[in-house]
């Protein structure tokens, strides 16, 4: 669903990859690993058309992507590092925004995708009263609300305690069982029960520096 | 042509085609501007009722058309840069600025200096003159809004961005001044300013400092364009060959 | 997952004014502090300048126009800067709803909270700068028209400075001279009202402003909010 051919991108006068190639369908999981600053957030932004310092084609669908931006806005969810949760509002309130802001209507209730994340009772509770791993469920509880069909996490399991990181991973797995396409950054190592496709980014940029 | 244009969005092309044309641009502006100030500001009759004072028209009317025109053209570029991606068209525009405001504030200071014989008062708030004026925060905003970003390429847009959005509102801007003073007070008369209601002699001095100050503008921002290509391009080959040739020959 | 129907667009315009107004009635300081600017600010007007009538009335609508405008550049801070902040504006972006009318129910419910309230205290300081009662309407009228437009080009500039760190005072660089057509007609109103004129004909300009601004400014908004993602 989802291809990549011959990315480049470059910040600071720095290669970040170049020939970047991928393709991402159905079912699939990527995990994008490098080191620190080796560009994985940038690449996902790129990819979500958040970010736009880039030279090469992407495609949804076998459709170039300038041209698919609505259908791909569709289905993408998209959870970068900052939990994208006001803090000023409650736990409910956030994710119903969410849920507005995407034409979302859903079968499971708000309070039951918060339950899935043990956050039970903490509907009403503003969310600068929520340490930063439970702001953190808040932000995961709309995997449970989207219909999005390609998942792009970066770092998702930050401030996550280690039985919420197992019931993240369990969940995952479960969305690329039926189908669904995860991409995703970690420095935790990955448990997924599911195939899993590994792009390694400091192999994409050795070839610049051996340039200058 | 098409080729033409499509070679200068290099900015490699760009910098070695300049540089072929700028002794003949810089030799046209010395002969413009030497003939047409020395004609106009020295052999041309003095004016029946302002006297010599006139005479900084010479300099005030040229640049004050060019201060609205460099915001267009600037808005031109950015336009080209935003929607083709075309680099040096942003070079272009982010040379346009500094030069725009330069001369808008040179348009200010010999409408003021011009104001204190015609007026009596080096500052009103002329319609021409405000608006002006108004020119001026428009280029420093422009200007303020680039040295604000780290990242080049999104200071290049917000600028982009900006220079479109001002170059929108100008023409409200303009009337919304113009009306605002003859509200408050009469049209101020400029009629010298109008070259066909004066003899060849005024105008022909005239057409020769306004085509100066035009191709000095050129200069100037060609001369801009090619530092921010050099800039720019510091790491690419033919300007470490460029640099490395300079230094051999120094 | 879930499967999920598309809601209608009315739907997802009404619950951005909902969050928004929910965001105010959370943090009043939003709303209240460019309210208090403006009072405050225009009280020191007859303080610095003499408690004169005649003086008075003759600054009035230009006081309260001044005024107003630079309380409203001075709010434009909490439109972009909290969701900028939390990664809230990044999902605004990836929305499959039309970005247009998630940004124009954004700013029509910043006028709401943060104009409204400026639009019916401006009688009352009308009243106390003794500018003559057939100023008055023309000032509330130019007002309501006007102040949505300051709001509408106050947006594309935060919207421009909103990623910068040490932004400032650049937003009132940027902004303020795009501001000067809505003060001239808006002033010019009041103006022509006190000199028995009609003032109806401004109005109109004012209007073909509004709807050039709201028809423009969301596509500037947007543009300069993807460049503050970026």
């Amino acid at each position: 669903m989802l291809r990549v051919k011959s990315l480049f991108c470059e910040r600071d006068d720095r290669v970040l990859f170049r020939n970047l190639d991928f393709h991402l369908s159905e079912g699939q999981a990527i995990q994008v690993q490098g080191s620190n600053g080796s560009g994985k957030t940038t690449l996902l932004r790129i990819l979500c058309g958040l970010n736009t310092d880039y030279t090469g084609d992407f495609f949804w669908y076998d459709q170039p992507m300038a041209k698919s931006w609505p259908q791909f806005r569709e289905s993408v969810f998209y959870l970068g590092h900052a939990p994208a949760i006001n803090k000023t509002l409650t736990a409910e309130e956030n994710l119903r925004w969410y849920c507005a802001s995407r034409g979302l209507k859903n079968d499971i209730s708000i309070s039951q995708a918060l339950a899935f994340f043990g956050l039970q009772g903490y509907e009403e509770v503003p969310c600068y009263m929520m340490s930063a791993g439970q702001q953190r469920r808040v932000s995961l509880a709309r995997l449970k609300l989207t219909n999005a069909s390609l998942l792009v996490l970066d770092e998702p399991f930050t401030a996550l305690d280690k039985r919420g990181v197992q019931e993240l991973e369990a969940m995952l797995a479960g969305f690329v069982a039926e189908g669904g396409a995860l991409l995703l950054t970690t420095h935790h190592p990955l448990q997924l029960e599911c195939p899993l496709q590994v792009i390694d980014l400091d192999k994409y940029n050795t070839e610049a520096e051996a340039q200058w | 042509m098409w080729q033409w244009f499509y070679k200068l969005g290099s900015p490699k092309i760009f910098y070695a085609m300049t540089e072929r044309y700028l002794p003949w641009l810089t030799g046209i502006t010395v002969l413009l501007l030497g003939v047409g100030l020395v004609w106009g500001l020295a052999f041309t009759p003095p004016d029946y009722q302002m006297g010599e004072n006139y005479r900084i028209a010479y300099i005030h009317i040229p640049t004050a058309t060019l201060a609205m025109g460099c915001y267009a053209m600037m808005a031109c570029f950015s336009a080209g840069y935003l929607i083709w991606k075309i680099k040096i068209a942003d070079m272009i525009a982010k040379a346009c600025a500094p030069i725009g405001a330069t001369i808008t504030a040179v348009a200010l200071a010999t409408g003021s200096l011009w104001g204190i014989p015609t007026w009596g008062t080096w500052w009103i708030w002329d319609a021409r003159l405000t608006s002006t004026l108004i020119m001026l925060f428009l280029y420093m905003g422009i200007i303020a809004l680039r040295s604000a970003f780290d990242s080049v390429d999104s200071g290049a847009r917000a600028c982009a961005v900006l220079s479109l959005v001002g170059v929108v509102n100008l023409p409200i801007i303009k009337y919304s001044v113009e009306w605002w003073n003859t509200l408050h007070q009469g049209a101020s008369n400029l009629s010298l300013s109008d070259t066909a209601a004066n003899p060849p002699e005024v105008w022909v001095p005239a057409f020769f400092v306004g085509f100066g100050i035009l191709c000095f503008f050129l200069i100037a921002l060609i001369l801009r364009t090619r530092n921010e290509i050099l800039f720019r391009e510091r790491r690419a080959q033919w300007v470490l060959e460029l640099l490395s040739k300079g230094e051999a020959g120094a | 997952m879930v499967a999920g129907t598309s809601m209608s667009m009315g739907s997802v315009i009404l619950a951005t004014i909902r969050r928004e107004l929910l965001l105010a009635l959370r943090s009043p300081g939003d709303v209240i502090n460019p309210l208090m600017f403006f009072v405050i600010s225009i009280s020191l007007f007859p303080l610095g300048g003499g408690a004169d009538t005649d003086f008075l009335s003759g600054i009035a609508s230009g006081v309260i126009w001044v005024t107003a405008l630079l309380a409203i550049m001075f709010s434009m801070d909490s439109l972009f800067r909290a969701d900028y902040e939390d990664g809230s504006l990044e999902q605004l972006l990836m929305s499959p709803q039309p970005l247009y009318f998630l940004l124009l129910a954004k700013v029509f419910s910043h006028w709401l909270l943060s104009c409204l309230p400026i639009i019916i205290l401006a009688p009352l300081f009308a009243e106390m700068l003794a500018m003559p009662d057939a100023g008055r309407m023309p000032l509330v009228l130019g007002l309501l028209v006007g102040t949505p437009i300051l709001c509408l080009l106050g947006a594309i500039g935060m919207a421009l400075t909103v990623g910068l760190s040490r932004s400032g005072l650049l937003l009132a660089v940027l902004i303020l001279p795009l501001f000067i057509p809505v003060l001239v007609f808006g002033t010019g109103m009041v103006q022509a009202a006190m000199g028995s004129l009609p003032y109806t004909g401004l109005l109109s300009l004012l209007g073909a402003l509004l709807i050039a601004a709201i028809c423009l400014s969301p596509l500037a908004i947007g543009a300069a909010l993807r460049i503050s993602v970026n």
